[in-house]
């Protein structure tokens, strides 16, 4: 059996959990409890350890896809999660600005863990106050336009569109497989 | 204020009444700490983080493995043991235990205050 | 096009530093809400930017403010100020710009002019809550809500790169609000440099923090080894990374040393027990599941 490995990360509420229940074949497992602190005005339940979803291709085959908790508190998951990769996307709520430094964090915790393709998938952007996508590249320190991984638009609550963000990050790997 | 200086005190209570018990720690189920007594080296917002995560994994594999409500999770390491516990709704007790700790025992008395603790938060 | 939100979301050393990576052109204005602190700064300022540098202070309710300025040097006889303050509709430069050829001012001057707007926006770091639009501006040199184009009365014809306002305005902030202390970094955390050369002078706090930016010190350790408080550190730091002059990055809590490739080390000793089928698998996938992937996705979704 080959597995592939995703990991699915970024900030709290961008959309992590909903990503991996749009597209899993099997209910996917979470631990979301209650959030107690100023998350809970965003969401009622938060991610505390991972989510876990799968998709498979056939017998031999099979794609996981792993999410993290979006909390700093929570950094031991990332780093449990992230080393089982074979890529990752790091998702970032576009119309919640206050949220663009913790995701930096996030971004730059993979960064120094590994080097593995991946790309930044911007969640919300139909939401009043979504920033464009070079603006949020510039706020998670992204200054070089050609050297920045790509950067596209998810509904993480759309099944084809999940998907194509997938095709995306795909894409990142077969160029670093050549 | 007058609830985390009482919570505070029974947690302190128990981890200096208590044989072989090193430290313990409340925490919300969404990894956030409420009040704990903790060796200096370990970071109280990491332990706390870490204890939810545990014990919502626990709770899921109770659930999808079919072992029922969880009582307990419990780490036996070579220098000791981290127990996790749920403790009235939402919250979490870790108490970290040394090796020379009597696992009977040691169950006995989480338990008690746990019931003591779970009153409390109530 | 353009980007806004809250001060108490986004600070203005952020921004800036966003208008700096982008090289942006355009107003960014700063409103500040009636229960903001600082009462000097109430209302609406305009930051004009070209090319991410700092070119005008406006203010939509302050008009010539910076003839004002002028003004109160008294440096021009007040002939040639009437004629300077009739310019307004004609003038195709900006006004320090025109001062110099026609030889009323002289470059310390205009130079001067430029330190005192850039005290104005300074003070602007004080406020904590508030709103933020930058409104890019178009091919025309111009911006859309309200139209508007560089304001050449407010424009000394110098620029200051907005780097250097960032790493002034905080510094003569007098205390750091609860949201930036929040991003404080943690005592074990290392830094590293996100630009390569300074142009600016620095602290000696600022330089130590400068020099052992190279993700294996913790803050800790820096506090050891210069005898700065770790508090202070800590602080400098903030003011720093918030400018984007510094990040803050994970150092290994137990074994600095394997922070440098941590993956790599693992993969090493993954390979040197009996599991090379394992790690060959983690390390690669093969191209048909990346293949039989993008046709699975493409097909069923």
């Amino acid at each position: 059996m080959e597995a592939f490995n995703i990991a699915i990360t970024g900030n709290v509420g961008a959309g992590k959990t909903s990503f991996i229940k749009t597209i899993s074949e099997i209910e996917v497992v979470s631990t979301e409890k209650k959030a107690s602190d100023e998350v809970n005005q965003l969401k009622h339940n938060t991610t505390v350890a991972l989510d876990f979803g799968r998709l498979t291709l056939n017998a031999e085959q099979v794609l996981y896809l792993y999410g993290t908790p979006g909390q700093n508190r929570f950094d031991f998951m990332w780093e449990i999660i992230i080393e089982k990769a074979h890529a990752y996307i790091v998702l970032i709520d576009a119309h919640r600005p206050q949220d663009f430094y913790n995701g930096r964090r996030i971004f730059n915790f993979m960064q120094s863990k590994v080097n593995l393709p991946m790309i930044i998938g911007l969640t919300h952007t139909d939401c009043e106050g979504a920033w464009e996508a070079d603006d949020v590249a510039l706020a998670l320190g992204l200054k070089n336009r050609r050297r920045r991984p790509p950067i596209i638009t998810v509904n993480a609550s759309d099944s084809s569109s999940v998907a194509n963000s997938l095709i995306c990050l795909l894409e990142q790997l077969m160029m670093a497989n050549v | 204020m007058i609830q985390t200086l009482t919570l505070n005190d029974v947690l302190q209570q128990f981890v200096s009444g208590t044989p072989n018990i090193q430290g313990a720690a409340l925490v919300s189920s969404d990894g956030l700490p409420l009040s704990s007594i903790l060796p200096a080296s370990m970071d109280e917002e990491r332990t706390a983080a870490m204890s939810a995560a545990m014990l919502s994994l626990g709770e899921r594999i109770g659930k999808e493995l079919s072992r029922g409500v969880i009582e307990r999770i419990f780490v036996e390491g070579d220098k000791g043991y981290s127990i996790m516990v749920g403790c009235g709704e939402d919250i979490v007790l870790l108490v970290l235990a040394d090796k020379q700790a009597k696992q009977g025992l040691l169950f006995l008395e989480i338990k008690r205050i746990t019931a003591k603790l779970a009153k409390m938060v109530a | 096009m353009g980007i806004s939100g809250s001060l108490q979301d986004f600070s203005l050393p952020e921004i800036l530093q966003i208008i700096d990576n982008g090289s942006k052109s355009g107003r960014l204005s700063i409103t500040s809400s009636l229960k903001g602190k600082a009462l000097q700064n109430q209302g609406t300022n305009d930051l004009w930017f070209k090319n991410g540098n700092f070119v005008a202070l406006s203010n939509p309710f302050k008009y010539n403010n910076l003839l004002s300025l002028i003004k109160k040097e008294n440096i021009i006889s007040s002939k040639n100020i009437v004629k300077l303050y009739s310019l307004e509709r004609e003038i195709s430069i900006p006004l320090g710009e025109y001062c110099l050829q026609q030889s009323l001012l002289s470059v310390e001057r205009v130079n001067q002019l430029l330190e005192n707007q850039l005290k104005e926006v300074y003070s602007l770091f004080e406020l904590d809550d508030g709103w933020f639009f930058f409104d890019d501006a178009d091919s025309n040199n111009q911006v859309s809500e309200p139209k508007e184009s560089f304001p050449l009365m407010e424009m000394t014809g110098k620029k200051c790169d907005t780097l250097t306002i960032s790493l002034q305005g905080m510094r003569s902030l007098s205390k750091l609000d609860n949201r930036l202390t929040e991003q404080m970094p943690e005592p074990n955390s290392g830094l590293i440099k996100l630009e390569d050369n300074l142009n600016c002078k620095l602290l000696p706090i600022e330089a130590c923090l400068w020099d052992d930016a190279n993700g294996k010190m913790s803050l800790k350790k820096i506090a050891q080894k210069t005898l700065f408080e770790i508090q202070d550190l800590q602080t400098t730091a903030l003011r720093l990374i918030l400018i984007g002059l510094l990040e803050e990055v994970p150092v290994s809590r137990e074994e600095p040393q394997t922070y440098a490739a941590p993956s790599l080390e693992r993969k090493l000793a993954l390979s040197s027990t009996n599991s090379m089928v394992k790690t060959k698998s983690q390390g690669k996938v093969s191209n048909s599941l990346l293949g039989n992937l993008v046709d699975f996705l493409r097909n069923n979704f």
